[in-house]
């Protein structure tokens, strides 16, 4: 006889069960996060694209009947929280087939889109079928600067059309924005654009080289003073963090963990699909990447992610015994992304910028 | 009718996700605005769970999980009858 387990049914807050399910999987290393490129095309020519000049590897995008055998593995496997992105995956035709397939496999989904495509239908089909969100990206607050990032004109005005739409049918959207060279000098004014239109805004200014290894991106990122302009707009209190920074740095010792090239969720908590099958440990990392069509999601994530996971530093990397690697954007994914050219200066340089910040905070 | 003669329905606007060792129910209509909370099962929820298909009763249910599981009859009627009744109120099932 099985032992009775009461109460039969509990009810949880979201965030309480978001944190319990990925502790849950990140101790079983089951990757509870997904993401699938559903496409590489894109009507939009961003400045930072990470995707951009990138080949098809001689092979077709995956096909609905094949992405829908690859959720199913994804389902198996237990991860529950996915995320759709493109290139725009409006433009393919059958995203809805694929989207509501994945909402009927139970997937807490957030689609990753720029909105120009949305019409009034698309939107009645999401308000139908509720994504957990759809994040929208919005460069600025004009349509100079916002079309200046896309590279094309028109997409603002689509964009913020789109975002009516959407918040017409109440469907949850998360506007978030790369913070760039081109946008830098305008963000106070994004921020209230963004609050105006009802939304908060998330930021982001850590720039990856493309997948084709051209560093096309670079010409546009941020200087390390600017990095932390930024990152000090969005904190409540920027002493805590420095203080919080301080006694890292001071408490930081090397360990066993330090000799790892990967210290973060890649392969561990997430994983990502690439539009032609190709699965990586996460969304920037493409070079050691396992191939779907050749075998499965339980595979890769069984045998093929601890071997990249278990890629240990170089012995005279200087990374290993850096006392601000907590605190690094740097990462195994532009290292493979930099290839031949990798060049850490920059990632030294900011790191060191916040060191000589928090230094002279006292404890 | 009485509560024991009712053939419940899941409705079909909720999947289960099975994560692990535990099932949660995962509205397909709902986003992140309403997804306040989210409804887990224990083991012996998700038993009851998978018996409820509009053909067993809900007395026919209580005998099969009484058949199981190590639990006096009065504890089982008590949490199933909260188990249905919680998901009555959720619309999980009619």
């Amino acid at each position: 006889m099985g032992c009775f387990s009461s109460p039969l049914i509990h009810q949880e807050g979201y965030s309480k069960f978001s944190r319990r399910v990925h502790d849950k999987f990140l101790k079983n290393r089951i990757p509870v996060n997904a993401g699938i490129e559903l496409t590489r095309k894109c009507n939009l020519q961003c400045v930072h694209c990470y995707e951009r000049g990138v080949s098809k590897n001689g092979r077709e995008e995956l096909s609905f009947l094949q992405l829908r055998g690859i959720l199913d593995q994804i389902a198996e496997l237990g991860s529950l929280w996915l995320m759709l992105t493109g290139g725009e995956v409006l433009t393919r035709e059958d995203f809805f087939d694929i989207y509501i397939y994945a909402k009927k496999k139970g997937f807490i989904i957030s689609v990753l889109s720029n909105a120009t495509l949305i019409t009034p239908e698309i939107a009645d089909t999401f308000k139908k079928w509720k994504p957990f969100t759809v994040e929208i990206p919005l460069y600025g607050a004009d349509a100079r600067t916002h079309d200046g990032v896309t590279g094309v004109k028109g997409s603002f005005d689509a964009a913020l059309k789109a975002i009516a739409l959407l918040k017409e049918r109440n469907v949850q959207v998360n506007l978030k924005t790369f913070v760039t060279s081109l946008n830098y000098q305008s963000l106070k004014d994004l921020n209230k654009f963004a609050a105006n239109l009802g939304y908060g805004l998330s930021l982001d200014c850590a720039m990856f080289p493309c997948i084709d290894h051209s560093q096309e991106p670079y010409k546009y990122r941020l200087k390390p003073k600017e990095v932390f302009e930024v990152l000090f707009e969005t904190l409540q209190n920027k002493k805590d963090y420095l203080k919080t920074v301080k006694e890292t740095m001071e408490n930081f010792s090397c360990s066993e963990e330090s000799d790892y090239f990967y210290n973060c969720y890649a392969g561990k908590g997430i994983f990502f699909i690439d539009a032609f099958g190709f699965l990586d440990v996460c969304i920037f990392s493409r070079s050691l990447h396992y191939d779907l069509l050749k075998g499965s999601v339980k595979e890769a994530v069984e045998k093929h992610f601890p071997v990249i996971r278990g890629r240990k530093l170089e012995d005279n990397s200087k990374c290993r015994s850096c006392q601000m690697r907590n605190f690094c954007n740097f990462c195994p994914a532009i290292a493979d992304l930099e290839a031949d050219k990798l060049n850490l200066d920059y990632y030294c340089e900011t790191t060191n910028f916040l060191k000589g910040m928090a230094e002279k905070v006292a404890l | 009718m009485k509560t024991k003669e009712k053939y419940y329905r899941k409705n079909p606007n909720i999947v289960t996700r099975e994560i692990e060792d535990e099932i949660i129910l995962v509205p397909l209509k709902q986003d992140a605005k309403n997804m306040e909370s989210i409804y887990c099962l224990s083991g012996s929820g998700t038993d009851a769970w998978k018996m409820i298909n509009g053909k067993n009763s809900v007395s026919a249910i209580e005998k099969a999980m009484l058949k199981k599981y190590e639990v006096t009859e009065a504890k089982l009627i008590s949490d199933l009858g909260k188990f249905f009744l919680k998901l009555e109120k959720i619309e999980a099932i009619a």
